[in-house]
C-alpha cells in the first residue's frame, strides 16, 4: 500500500525496488532513528490492539507496558533511544489505554493488522490492491471505521481527499469491495463511515485522534474516487511506454527517499536538462 | 571597478588623517569607504616612522582576515621595493600626507624586509590568537595547564554532545533521581532530538547559566528565584493548582443547578454554558476542568469579554457579578498554570543543562583543554589578578600600537582585553617617554554576528570611553567619519539613505541619533541604478490532485521558481551586453529551497554559477558516488550501492546496463556483474578496487581511484569544476582521520557520516560564475550588480527563540507563544527586537554589495507580505520616487530608482509592450556594435578605459599625457560650477596641487586651454551657468521600425531658450582631428542622445559635440553625421 504512495510521489521508487530489485541496507551501526521509534512504539499498540481485540485484559495499563517492554528490547544496545523513548511510550500507553477503552463502547468486533485485497483487471492481467489496515472497527451500527496509528504527523485531508496520501481511502475501498480475512472468517463488505488517524507522540497531549473530515463526499464516495483513480493509474502504466519518471511531484522535487542517489537526483536537479527517465 | 577614478581631495584628506599613526583614532567607516585598506595603511606609516613591528598588535575578527590584512601590508610593502624614487614619494606622500625623502624612501624600501625577519614578526591575529599566546607565556599566573590545547569548534561540540549524552543516560537509568525527573519532565515537552537542541542552545549560554547559578548560589536555589519570578510556589504542582480549580471554586457545584436554572432564560450563549456545567458534572480529571473553563474562556482561553448576555447580566446581577469574579480567579488560576509549566520546564532543563556543563569544565581541566570562551575569560582574569601585575608590565613592554579592524563584531568582553592593554597607554606605561596609540574601525551598522557574540552597542559605547581616556592634548584623539564609498554609485547609496533615513528605522542601525551618516560616491563613479521587481505571487491555486502526479510533468510553478527563472532570464541579458557573470551577486538571507532553485535556474539558463558556497560533504553528489562505492566493496550484498556507483561517472553504465544487470537476476548484483560478460571491463576494474581497498589506507585508496584511474577527471568532466572542492575537502578529511584513528575504510565512513562536515567554497576568489550566498557569507565582498532575492521574509531572525533571557539573568525554556507568562513576553520582545534590528543591518550590508546596480525582488505568499521586511522598508522609501519602466527581459515594468533625476522622457508604453510581446531577446541584444551604449552600464567618463583596453598599450612614458587627461577632465567637470571671473584663479591653485609633476608652463597651457574652451562662443551656453554635468538620461528611440532602449549619462548638458547642448568627454590619445577618425561608436552614443532630447525639446535644436581632453579640443558633430550615425546603429 504504501507503494501506491511512492507509485504516485517518486515512480522511480517503484521502478529500482520492484523492478531492479535494489534494496536499501543499513549501515551496520547506525543508531535508531525516528523511523525506528515509529516502529517500536506503532509495534507495541498494534500488538494491544490484536491481542486484546476481543476483550480487555484486567490491567490494560500494566498489559500494555509489557508489550512495550517487549518491543524495546531489541534497542538494549541503545540506552540513549531508550531513555528518550520510554518515558514517551509510557505517557502514549496510559492515553492510549483510556482512549481505546472508551472508543470500544461503540464497537462491534475489533480487528488489527488485518490484510485485505482487491483485484481487477488491467489490461490482460489482473491487478491486485492488498494492504494491511492498523486498526478496522465494525461499528455497532455495522458500517466500518478505519483507523492508522501514527508516531509522526497524521495526513491532512486534503493530502487524503486529492490522493496525496491514498491508504486510507483506498483500504475503505477494500472494504467494500475486496476480500479482508480476518480471525473470525472474511469480513463481510461494507459502508465505511470513519477515517481517522491517531498520533501518538506522548507529548502534550499524549495522544490524539484526527478523524477525517471530508470537505467533499463521505468516507464511502472517496472511498470509490480512490479506487477509480488507482484503476485509471495503474492502466496507464500498463502501458509500456509509459516512463518511471522520479521525483514528479514538485512538493518532492529536491529529495525523496533511498532512490535518490541512484537516480543522481542532484546531478540533474541542479545541471538540469536531462531527461531522466529510468527506462 | 577598474576604471581610474578621481578621489577628491577631501577624502583622501581623511584617509590620511586616519592613517597619521601619531594620533589614536576611531573611524567610524561606511560599508565600501576603505576602511581596510586604511587600517593597513596605518600599519605602514607605524612601520614608516621606525616602529618596531614586534610593537604593533593588529586584531582581526576572522584568521582569514588576519591573513588578508597580513598580506596586504606585505604586497604594499614588497611592491615600494621595486618603485622608482618618484613614484615611492608620491606614495609615502598619498599615505602620510608628508613628502619623502631620500631617508625616507631607503626606510620604505627596508620595511618589506625587517617586517618578515623581526623575531614575532607584525602581529596580525585574532583576539583568540591573542590570548592563546599569552596564555601559552604565563600559565602559572593565568592558572591555565602548562601545555594546554585549544579545543576546536568541531571537538567542543563532540565533547558536549559525548557529555550530554552521559546525563541523560544517567538520567534514564535512575528515574527517581534529579536528572530522571528532569529528563521525565521534559521529555513530555520536547521530542527527543528537540530536548537536545535545546540543551545545545543552553551550553552555548553557558556564560549566563554559570553566573546565573553562581550568583543564586546553585542549582537548586537558582531554580528557586525561578519560581518567585514566575510567580508560583515552589511546592506547586500540576496536580496542586488543577485542583484549586473546583476546591476554591466561587461557585461551588452545589450552587450550579441555580445557576443553570438562572441561564435558561437566556439566549444561545447563555444555554452553551448550561452544556459545559453539565459535562463538567459527569466528568473527571483534565476534562471536567476543561468544560467548566468554556464558560468563562475562549477556545483559546482568553477570558470571554461578555461572560453572559446583556438579559443575564441585568436580570441576574448577582449571578454577573460572581461569574465575572469567578472568571478572574480561574483566569489567574490558568496564568499559574503557564507560569509552572515554565518553571518545571526550565527547571528540568537547567538541572541537566548545568550537570553538563559543570562536566564540561571539569573534563576539560583534567585533559588541559581550553576552548574559544575560556581563552578570553583566563586572559581576563590573568588581567584582574594582583599577582599579575608584571604580566602587565612585560606587555606593556610590548605593545605600544593596537589597532582593531571590524571593531563592531568585537564582544563586550574582548573589548575589556582591549581596553586592560591599553590602559596603560594613558598612564605613561612602562616607558613614558614612547609615543602610543589605539586605532580601532569599524562598522556598528555591519554588524551581523550576534549569534557570535558581537555587541553592536558596544562600538559607540567604547568609543565614548576611549575618547575620554585618549583626548588629551598630550596623547591626541580624533573620531573620524568616512562617508565616502569607493565601491558603489550614487544611486544605489542614494537607496541605502533614504531606507534608513526614518527614525524608526535607523535607530536599529545605528547608535547615532543623528541617523545614519550620509552615504557618498566618488564624483566619477558610475552612478547606478536600483531596481524594483514586482512580487511573484502565487497563481490562483489549483489543488493539487495527487492522483496525477505521476503524468504532470507541467506541474505548476512556484513563484520561487519562477523568481529563480527570471534572476537566469536577467543575468542571461545583461551578460549578452558585456556583463561578466563574475560581476553578479546574488543574496539570500538563508540557504533553502529559493536559494537552491536560483542555482538550478542559473544552471538550466547556461549562466556559469558557482555552486552553494557551503555545503554538508557527505550530500555532495560526487562524495556520495566515493562513499558507495566504499559501501559496495565493504559489502558486496550492498546491491543498491553497487548500482550508485556503476551510474556514477566512475563507471559510467547508463540505465539501459543497469537495467539488463538488475532485471531478472537470481543472485546478488555483483554475481550478477561477475557473471555478464559484457560486463568483464566493470567487473574487473571492481575487483582491482576491491584488492586496492584491502591493501591500501582510506585516503591512499581514494588517492588512487580519483588520481591514478582518472576517477577525479571522470567527475569533472560529468559535474563540473566545483565538485573539486568537494573532493579536495575529502581527501583531507581522510588524511586527517587516518592521523587520529586506525586507518579503516569502514572506520572512515562510518565516522565521516556521523561528523557532517561542511565544506565551505571561497567566493572572494572566484571564478567568472555568479556567486549565489547569503549576506553573511558575502561580508566584505563586492560585485558590480547585486540582487537580493530573499526578501519578504518576516523580520526576525531565523527562528523563534527557544531560550528567554530574563531581565534577572534567568533563563526560560520556552515553547509556543501562547504558553509564554508576563516575563517571559517581555523578554521574547527583547529578542524580537534585537532579532529585528540585526534583520535591518543585514539589510544594509546587501545593499551595500552591490557597486552600481541593485535589484530588489523576491516572492510573496499566499498572504500579503509580513510587516517590515526588506521588500517592503526598500519598496516604502523608495517607490515615490520610482519611475516604472520597461523591464530589461520585457516582462512588464519594473521600477528604478535614480538619486539624481533623470531627464522625464515619456516611456512609450505600446513600445514596451511589443518588446514584452516578443518573448524572446529583443533583436537589438545580439546586435555588437551597439553595445556600447544601450548596455544597461551607463556610458560615463570613466569608460574610456574601456577603450584603453581596447587599444595598444600605452607605454609608460605617456603618464604624463594621462595625467594631463585626468587633470582636463576633472578641470572641465569642475570650473563651470565656479563664477567666470573666480574660473582662472582656481585652475591654477587646482594644477599647482595635483599637477606637481607638471612644470609651470605646461600646467599654465592646460589651464589656458580649458579656459578658452570654456569660453568657446560656439559652445558657450555649454558652460553657463544652470547647465549640468553628468546628466542620467534614460529613453526610447524608435528608428527603423526598431525601439531601443537608450540608457546613460549626458558629461554636459545645457538647456537654452532656443536650444539644448549636449557634449560627451572623451580621453582619446592622440585625439582625433578629424570627423572621420572619431570612433563610430561616439557618434552613434550621442545621436542616441540626441534622438531622447529631439523627444522631449520637440521644439529646440540639439547641438552635440564631443570635448577631447587631451588636446582639449571641442569638436561639434554635425547633424548630418549624427543622423547617418543613428541610422547605421538600427542597421547594423
Amino acid at each position: 500500500m504504501t507503494a501506491v504512495e511512492d507509485w504516485l510521489r517518486d515512480p522511480y521508487t517503484i521502478y529500482a525496488r520492484y523492478v531492479l530489485k535494489l534494496q536499501p541496507l543499513d549501515a551496520v551501526d547506525t543508531p535508531p532513528g525516528a523511523r525506528d521509534r515509529g516502529t517500536v512504539i506503532h509495534g507495541a499498540i498494534g500488538d494491544y490492539t490484536a491481542q486484546f481485540a476481543a476483550e480487555l485484559p484486567a490491567d490494560p495499563s500494566q498489559a500494555l507496558r509489557k508489550l512495550g517492554d517487549k518491543r524495546f528490547a531489541p534497542l538494549g544496545d541503545f540506552p540513549e533511544a531508550r531513555a528518550f523513548w520510554w518515558p514517551r511510550f509510557l505517557r502514549i500507553a496510559q492515553w492510549f489505554v483510556s482512549w481505546d477503552a472508551a472508543r470500544r463502547d461503540g464497537i462491534e468486533t475489533l480487528h488489527a493488522e488485518i490484510r485485505g485485497e482487491l483485484k481487477f483487471p488491467v489490461g490482460k492481467r489482473e491487478f491486485t490492491l492488498s494492504a494491511i489496515a492498523d486498526r478496522i472497527e465494525r461499528r455497532k451500527d455495522g458500517s466500518y471505521a478505519i483507523i492508522d496509528y501514527k508516531t509522526g504527523a497524521a495526513r491532512t485531508e486534503k493530502q487524503v481527499r486529492t490522493g496525496l496520501a491514498p491508504q486510507l481511502t483506498l483500504e475503505a475501498a477494500i472494504l467494500r469491495a475486496g476480500k479482508v480475512e480476518s480471525k473470525l472468517g472474511n469480513l463481510a463488505p461494507g459502508s465505511v463511515s470513519e477515517i481517522a488517524y491517531v498520533t501518538l507522540k506522548g507529548g502534550e497531549p499524549a495522544g490524539k485522534q484526527l478523524s477525517v473530515d471530508f470537505k467533499e463526499g463521505t468516507p464511502d464516495t472517496q472511498a470509490d474516487h480512490a479506487l477509480g483513480k488507482l484503476k485509471a493509474l495503474a492502466a496507464q502504466f500498463e502501458d509500456p511506454a509509459t516512463p518511471y519518471l522520479s521525483l514528479v511531484h514538485p512538493m518532492w522535487r529536491n529529495h525523496y527517499g533511498d532512490y535518490d542517489h541512484l537516480a543522481r537526483v542532484k546531478e540533474w536537479s541542479l545541471s538540469g536538462g536531462d531527461e531522466e527517465d529510468g527506462e | 571597478m577598474s576604471a581610474p577614478r578621481t578621489i577628491p581631495d577631501h577624502v583622501l584628506d581623511v584617509q590620511v588623517s586616519a592613517a597619521d599613526p601619531d594620533v589614536s583614532a576611531f573611524v567610524s567607516a561606511n560599508a565600501g569607504s576603505g576602511k581596510t585598506y586604511v587600517l593597513a595603511q596605518r600599519v605602514i606609516n607605524l612601520l614608516l616612522r621606525g616602529v618596531d613591528p614586534a610593537k604593533i598588535l593588529c586584531i582581526t575578527f576572522t584568521k582569514a582576515a588576519a591573513a588578508n590584512m597580513a598580506n596586504e601590508v606585505f604586497k604594499r610593502l614588497a611592491d615600494w621595493t621595486k618603485l622608482d624614487d618618484k613614484t615611492l614619494d608620491d606614495r609615502i606622500r598619498r599615505s602620510t600626507g608628508g613628502s619623502g625623502d631620500a631617508a625616507k624612501r631607503a626606510r620604505a624600501r627596508r620595511l618589506f624586509a625587517s617586517a618578515l625577519e623581526t623575531p614575532g614578526g607584525l602581529k596580525v591575529q585574532t583576539i583568540h590568537a591573542f590570548c592563546t599566546r599569552l596564555l601559552h607565556q604565563f600559565p602559572f599566573e593565568a592558572n591555565v595547564a602548562a601545555r594546554f590545547t585549544v579545543l576546536d569548534e568541531a571537538t567542543t561540540t563532540q565533547l558536549l554532545d559525548e557529555l550530554t549524552t552521559d546525563v541523560l543516560l544517567e538520567a534514564s537509568a535512575e528515574p527517581e533521581g534529579a536528572f530522571g525527573k528532569a529528563l521525565a519532565a521534559a521529555i513530555v515537552i520536547a521530542a527527543d532530538q528537540t530536548f537536545k537542541d535545546v540543551i545545545g542552545d543552553a551550553i552555548a549560554e553557558r556564560d549566563a547559566i554559570e553566573a546565573w547559578i553562581a550568583r543564586a548560589g546553585g542549582v537548586e536555589q537558582a531554580i528557586g528565584e525561578l519560581s518567585a519570578t514566575f510567580g508560583v510556589a515552589p511546592d506547586d504542582t500540576k496536580e496542586s493548582l488543577e485542583q484549586e480549580f473546583f476546591s476554591h471554586s466561587l461557585i461551588p457545584e452545589s450552587e450550579w443547578p441555580a445557576l443553570i436554572e438562572a441561564l435558561e432564560s437566556g439566549s444561545k450563549a447563555d444555554t452553551n454554558h448550561i452544556d459545559a456545567l453539565t459535562a463538567a458534572r459527569s466528568a473527571s480529571g483534565r476534562d471536567r476542568i476543561d468544560s467548566y473553563l468554556r464558560i468563562f474562556c475562549t477556545a483559546e482561553l482568553e477570558p470571554r469579554k461578555n461572560i453572559v448576555t446583556k438579559k443575564i447580566a441585568e436580570g441576574h446581577p448577582q449571578w454577573f457579578d460572581r461569574l465575572k469574579a469567578e472568571q478572574g480567579r480561574v483566569c489567574a488560576l490558568l496564568a499559574r498554570e503557564r507560569a509552572l509549566a515554565a518553571r518545571d520546564r526550565t527547571a528540568a532543563l537547567i538541572t541537566i543543562a548545568a550537570e553538563v556543563i559543570a562536566r564540561y569544565a571539569r573534563e576539560k581541566e583534567r585533559r588541559g583543554l581550553l576552548d574559544y570562551d575560556d581563552l578570553i575569560d583566563k586572559t581576563l582574569a590573568l588581567f584582574g589578578r594582583s599577582s599579575a601585575a608584571w604580566v602587565l608590565y612585560k606587555l606593556d613592554l610590548g605593545i605600544d600600537h593596537v589597532l582593531i579592524d571590524e571593531a563592531q563584531d568585537t564582544s563586550p568582553k574582548q573589548w575589556d582585553i582591549v581596553e586592560t592593554i591599553v590602559s596603560e597607554f594613558t598612564q605613561g606605561g612602562a616607558r613614558p617617554n614612547v609615543r602610543r596609540t589605539v586605532f580601532a574601525v569599524g562598522d556598528e551598522k555591519q554588524s551581523i554576528f550576534s549569534f557570535q557574540g558581537a555587541a553592536p552597542l558596544e562600538f559607540d559605547a567604547r568609543r565614548r570611553l576611549f575618547e575620554r581616556q585618549f583626548d588629551t592634548p598630550e596623547l591626541g584623539w580624533k573620531y573620524l567619519r568616512f562617508h565616502h564609498s569607493f565601491r558603489s554609485g550614487q544611486n544605489v547609496l542614494g537607496s541605502v539613505d533614504r531606507v534608513f533615513s526614518g527614525s524608526a528605522v535607523f535607530a536599529s542601525v545605528t547608535t547615532d541619533a543623528a541617523g545614519v551618516p550620509p552615504h557618498e560616491a566618488l564624483p566619477n563613479a558610475a552612478p547606478g541604478l536600483v531596481e524594483l521587481w514586482p512580487l511573484i505571487a502565487p497563481a490562483d491555486k489549483k489543488e493539487m490532485e495527487g492522483w496525477d502526479a505521476p503524468f504532470d510533468t507541467e506541474s505548476e510553478e512556484s513563484p520561487r521558481v519562477q523568481l529563480a527563472r527570471r534572476i537566469a532570464a536577467n543575468v542571461k541579458i545583461w551578460m549578452a551586453h558585456g556583463l561578466k557573470a563574475g560581476d553578479v551577486l546574488v543574496l539570500v538571507r538563508q540557504r533553502g529551497p529559493l536559494f537552491e532553485a536560483i542555482i538550478r535556474a542559473l544552471k538550466n539558463a547556461g549562466v556559469p554559477v558557482a555552486g552553494a558556497d557551503r555545503l554538508v560533504l557527505t550530500e555532495h553528489i560526487a562524495v556520495m558516488d566515493l562513499m558507495a562505492l566504499a559501501d559496495a566493496l565493504l559489502l558486496p550484498d550492498d546491491d543498491l550501492a553497487l548500482a550508485c556507483v556503476l551510474k556514477s561517472p566512475l563507471f559510467g553504465l547508463s540505465e539501459e546496463q543497469l537495467f539488463d544487470l538488475a532485471w531478472n537476476r537470481k543472485s546478488s548484483l555483483r554475481i550478477s556483474l561477475h557473471a555478464n560478460a559484457d560486463f568483464a571491463a566493470t567487473n574487473s576494474a571492481l575487483e582491482d578496487l576491491a584488492k586496492a581497498a584491502r591493501d591500501m589506507t582510506p585516503f591512499g585508496f581514494f588517492a588512487h581511484v580519483l588520481g591514478a584511474l582518472r576517477g577525479r577527471a571522470k567527475i569533472l568532466a560529468r559535474l563540473g569544476p566545483e565538485a573539486n572542492d568537494a573532493l579536495d575537502e575529502f581527501l583531507n578529511l581522510a588524511l586527517d582521520y587516518e592521523t587520529r584513528e586506525t586507518p579503516s575504510l569502514q572506520g572512515f565512513l562510518a565516522w565521516l557520516r556521523a561528523a557532517r562536515s561542511e565544506v565551505r567554497r571561497d567566493m572572494e576568489l572566484a571564478r567568472d560564475e555568479v556567486r549565489v550566498m547569503t549576506v553573511h557569507g558575502a561580508k566584505g565582498l563586492e560585485a558590480n550588480t547585486v540582487i537580493l532575492a530573499d526578501t519578504t521574509t518576516p523580520p526576525g531572525g531565523p527562528r523563534d527563540p527557544r531560550l528567554l533571557k530574563l531581565a534577572n539573568g534567568a533563563l526560560a525554556w520556552a515553547t509556543a507563544r501562547a504558553a509564554d507568562i508576563r516575563v517571559m513576553t517581555e523578554a521574547r520582545e527583547r529578542s524580537q527586537q534585537d532579532a529585528r534590528d540585526e534583520y535591518r543591518r543585514l539589510l544594509y550590508v546587501a545593499m551595500t554589495r552591490a557597486a552600481e546596480r541593485l535589484i530588489i525582488c523576491g516572492v510573496q505568499g499566499a498572504r500579503k507580505i509580513p510587516d517590515g521586511c526588506w521588500y517592503q522598508l526598500v519598496g516604502d522609501a523608495l517607490s515615490a520616487d520610482c519611475k516604472s519602466e520597461p523591464a530589461d527581459d520585457g516582462d512588464g515594468e519594473v521600477l528604478r530608482f535614480r538619486k539624481r533625476e533623470a531627464l522625464p522622457v515619456e516611456i512609450r508604453k505600446d513600445a514596451a509592450a511589443k518588446v514584452a510581446k516578443a518573448a524572446t531577446l529583443p533583436a537589438w541584444l545580439t546586435r555588437d556594435a551597439a553595445a556600447d551604449v544601450a548596455a544597461p552600464r551607463t556610458v560615463t567618463p570613466s569608460s574610456a578605459a574601456d577603450d584603453d583596453a581596447a587599444r595598444p598599450f600605452v607605454a609608460a612614458g605617456n603618464a604624463m599625457a594621462l595625467l594631463r587627461g585626468t587633470l582636463v577632465h576633472r578641470l572641465m567637470q569642475s570650473l563651470p560650477d565656479i563664477p567666470p571671473e573666480l574660473r582662472a584663479k582656481a585652475a591654477a591653485d587646482y594644477l599647482a596641487r595635483r599637477g606637481k609633476d607638471l612644470d609651470q608652463a605646461q600646467r599654465d597651457a592646460i589651464a589656458e586651454q580649458v579656459l578658452r574652451l570654456l569660453d568657446d562662443v560656439r559652445f558657450g551656453g555649454l558652460f553657463l551657468p544652470g547647465s549640468r554635468a553628468e546628466v542620467p538620461i534614460v529613453g526610447w528611440v524608435e528608428t527603423g521600425g526598431k525601439t531601443i532602449r537608450v540608457s546613460g549619462q549626458i558629461d554636459r548638458l545645457a538647456v537654452t531658450p532656443s536650444s539644448v547642448l549636449i557634449a560627451d568627454y572623451k580621453t582619446n590619445r592622440p585625439a582625433p582631428g578629424r570627423i572621420e577618425d572619431v570612433p563610430p561608436g561616439y557618434l552613434r552614443q550621442l545621436a542616441l542622445y540626441r534622438a531622447v532630447l529631439t523627444k522631449l525639446y520637440p521644439k529646440k535644436s540639439v547641438t552635440a559635440a564631443l570635448i577631447w581632453t587631451e588636446a582639449t579640443e571641442i569638436m561639434e558633430i554635425s547633424s548630418t553625421a549624427l543622423d547617418a550615425a543613428l541610422a547605421g546603429n538600427t542597421l547594423a
